[in-house]
């Protein structure tokens, strides 16, 4: 932790820095203006108003980034006086100040992106720090500070996404995933899924610049790419960009990759591949402990009670829903057992009737037909219905077909 | 319900509704119409940058409230399909003209609530009607646009308010409207504690659609206690008709193979098998004269059948 006796110390530090005018430099800057780096705890740098606190400072060259540090020292100020509605106000002044006097108008160069990342990122914990602690003048019906992040954000991003620019050692798309990514964040945190799209859209026209993002951009954008193709149901795009991310994500990040397999579980298991349980034990997922277990063994009473047991954690990590839907499998799977106890390639229909009802399910026979035959449709049964006979009638080769091979 | 400025330009210009008139169903040219100011209604106009609201023209929630009940009463003449496109145009226009009261005067947020939730049933259950009806001045884009804005201004002003106050049928019906919606599905989980028991309702009908039980849908939704629940589903039964039948295509296909109508009618909840015949026959080509069993052996999809643009027939239910 860099420790500065006074504000001329640390103003002079990133003016050094700032003269340098590389990536590496705008780095060590953007340490320096993050309300997560050590140098938050330096009195000497809470100033609510620099200039009048000290009339004689030094003065940072470059205008713009004189104005983004004294306001930054104002934000350190106003988070240490409990003002965090005040210090959000302030840190989006300092993203607009950037936006406006940097991001637009320095053309052929793009070396300060990473100050900008600090800002975006300073700026959605400020909103939801402020989102947690309202003032008492707050209006109820006004939107979110977390939603109003996405203005500034998105002003950034659209900068970025206008840049005409191709070569990539200039370019300032090579901001837009880091940005996306805030705006990720924002969007899936207010529930409006939908604004994710364009975003997409974007990266996947990206090109070639594509490859040098960071790989820490690139891990958080599949994992929420992965995470809106679960909602969209799209469970290859799901394991496809979330395995991805699990792969990549180093081991000492452990808390991500929790957080990646939360998602990546109930996908893989959609498509047949149950996890160990020492893959759980690992990531202390115990919590899917049974639902797997049930879901392997097609028990429909325990999948319900397993899910009603760790409800709260499933929904705080919005997977509850997905899992529900794991019933089908289950369905399948028992059916699948049926099958195999009997031994025969017709099987009647009170047959899975009679094991259902052993398992506190009361469907009749139209309602397992109508199962039945989504599931034929899905091709995870081979086989037909005679609704005559009261018979399903399964293929002789590999009736239930594994999952993973099915698309 | 009227403010008199309006009245009084109405009046002057001649711009008057036939249910502002004495004996509105009675058959005779306009000219020959006398109007009844106590009848008029404010009508919607279109917002204009060069346009100045008049405070005094702005409806009370009193007013609003008074305003709106009336027209509810036209509600009566859907079973008459002469009068009930007449009806539907006056009611549907002045419900935006209510609307844009609302919105001017930013009343509040409990307030906005209250006369949204005596819009919405209009709107869920004229849309049923329209459709069947096939009432001649509905448009269905313009009219999914205007129930949409009162769902949406409804949850805004829901989720304004710090002690929530509000329908809980209401509630279950804007749920069962987006039931097909992947961003209202962890919505309604916040609303566990507040819908209680109906949350166990949205839950069984979702799950069905999930799992592919279609049976279980159409039973469940017939089955619904209040008639706004089973009006916010049926834009939906198409899609699921749809999707039901594929399945039952896949399943079902053997070559001697039959499924008796009746079954397949009651499972999908046709309110008669002609129906079930017109979207086979748009599905699949299968000739409605086929008797009182489908046979889907070897049929494939009709090669310019659209899901995302179902007709009419797809939609026959009784509710």
């Amino acid at each position: 932790m860099i420790m500065f006796s006074s504000f001329q110390e640390y103003l002079k530090r990133i003016d050094t820095f700032l003269y340098d005018s590389s990536w590496s430099a705008a780095e060590k800057i953007a340490q320096l203006i993050s309300c997560r780096d050590g140098h938050v705890e330096c009195r000497t740098l809470w100033l609510e108003d620099a200039d009048s606190k000290i009339p004689n400072r030094y003065v940072i060259e470059w205008g713009p980034m004189d104005d983004i540090v004294v306001l930054h020292a104002k934000v350190l100020y106003l988070i240490h006086e409990d003002r965090f509605e005040d210090a959000y106000f302030t840190q989006a002044a300092m993203l607009q100040i950037f936006n406006r006097e940097i991001l637009q108008k320095e053309k052929d160069t793009n070396w300060f992106m990473p100050i900008l990342y600090t800002l975006c990122s300073d700026l959605r914990l400020l909103a939801k720090t402020a989102d947690s602690k309202p003032s008492k003048h707050r209006k109820s019906e006004a939107p979110s500070f977390y939603e109003e992040a996405a203005n500034p954000i998105m002003e950034s991003y659209r900068i970025c996404v206008a840049e005409s620019r191709v070569n990539p050692d200039t370019t300032k798309k090579i901001g837009i995933l880091n940005l996306t990514n805030h705006l990720f964040r924002i969007y899936f945190k207010i529930n409006r899924l939908h604004l994710l799209k364009p975003l997409i859209r974007s990266i996947d026209h990206i090109g070639e610049l594509y490859e040098r993002f960071s790989m820490a951009d690139k891990i958080t954008y599949k994992y929420f790419l992965g995470r809106k193709a679960m909602f969209d149901s799209d469970l290859g795009l799901a394991e496809r960009s979330l395995t991805y991310a699990f792969v990549n994500c180093p081991k000492t990040c452990r808390q991500n990759k929790r957080l990646i397999l939360m998602y990546l579980i109930p996908v893989k298991m959609f498509l047949g591949h149950m996890p160990t349980q020492e893959l759980l034990k690992k990531y202390e997922l115990e919590q899917f402990s049974d639902v797997v277990s049930s879901v392997k063994v097609g028990n429909l009473k325990k999948l319900d009670e397993a899910l009603e047991e760790h409800r709260n954690f499933f929904i705080e990590c919005g997977i509850y829903l997905m899992l529900e839907k794991l019933k089908i499998i289950t369905y399948r799977t028992l059916f699948k057992k049926v099958a195999s106890i009997l031994g025969t390639l017709q099987i009647k229909l009170d047959v899975f009737i009679v094991a259902l009802r052993w398992l506190g399910d009361d469907m009749d026979v139209a309602e397992l037909s109508c199962i039945l035959a989504n599931l034929i449709a899905q091709k995870k049964i081979k086989g037909y219905i005679s609704w005559h006979h009261q018979t399903l009638v399964i293929g002789k080769v590999s009736p239930f077909p594994p999952l993973s091979t099915l698309s | 319900m009227c403010p008199e400025s309006e009245i009084h330009f109405r009046l002057k210009n001649n711009i008057i509704h036939p249910l502002e008139t004495d004996n509105p169903w009675e058959a005779k040219p306009a000219r020959r119409r006398k109007p009844i100011p106590e009848l008029m209604v404010k009508e919607y106009t279109r917002p204009a940058a060069d346009k100045h609201i008049h405070p005094d023209s702005l409806r009370s929630f009193s007013a609003l409230k008074k305003t709106i009940s009336y027209l509810l009463s036209f509600k009566s003449e859907f079973t008459n399909s002469a009068r009930w496109p007449i009806a539907y145009y006056f009611i549907k226009d002045r419900f935006r003209a209510v609307r844009q009261d609302l919105i001017v005067q930013r009343l509040p947020a409990s307030q906005s609530i209250e006369l949204l939730e005596e819009m919405i049933p209009f709107y869920l259950e004229s849309e049923y009607r329209c459709e069947l009806q096939q009432t001649p001045n509905y448009d269905r884009k313009l009219h999914k646009t205007e129930l949409e804005e009162c769902f949406s201004r409804w949850k805004s002003a829901l989720d304004s308010l710090e002690e929530k106050k509000f329908s809980r049928d209401m509630m279950l019906a804007y749920f069962l409207h987006h039931i097909d919606d992947s961003s209202f599905r962890y919505e309604i989980l916040k609303w566990e504690t507040a819908l209680s028991d109906l949350t166990s309702t949205f839950n069984d009908l979702y799950f069905s659609i999930c799992i592919g039980n279609y049976v279980r849908f159409f039973r469940l939704a017939r089955s619904l206690q209040e008639s706004i629940w089973r009006y916010a589903l049926f834009p939906h039964i198409g899609m699921y008709r749809c999707h039901a039948l594929k399945a039952f295509s896949a399943a079902f296909c053997g070559k001697s193979i039959t499924l008796p109508t009746s079954e397949l009618s009651e499972w999908l909840a046709f309110s008669n098998e002609d129906s079930l015949w017109d979207c086979l026959n748009d599905m699949f080509e299968l000739d409605p004269n086929s008797g009182s069993t489908v046979k889907f052996y070897k049929c494939v999809h009709r090669v310019n059948f659209n899901e995302n643009h179902l007709k009419l027939y797809w939609f026959s239910i009784s509710l």
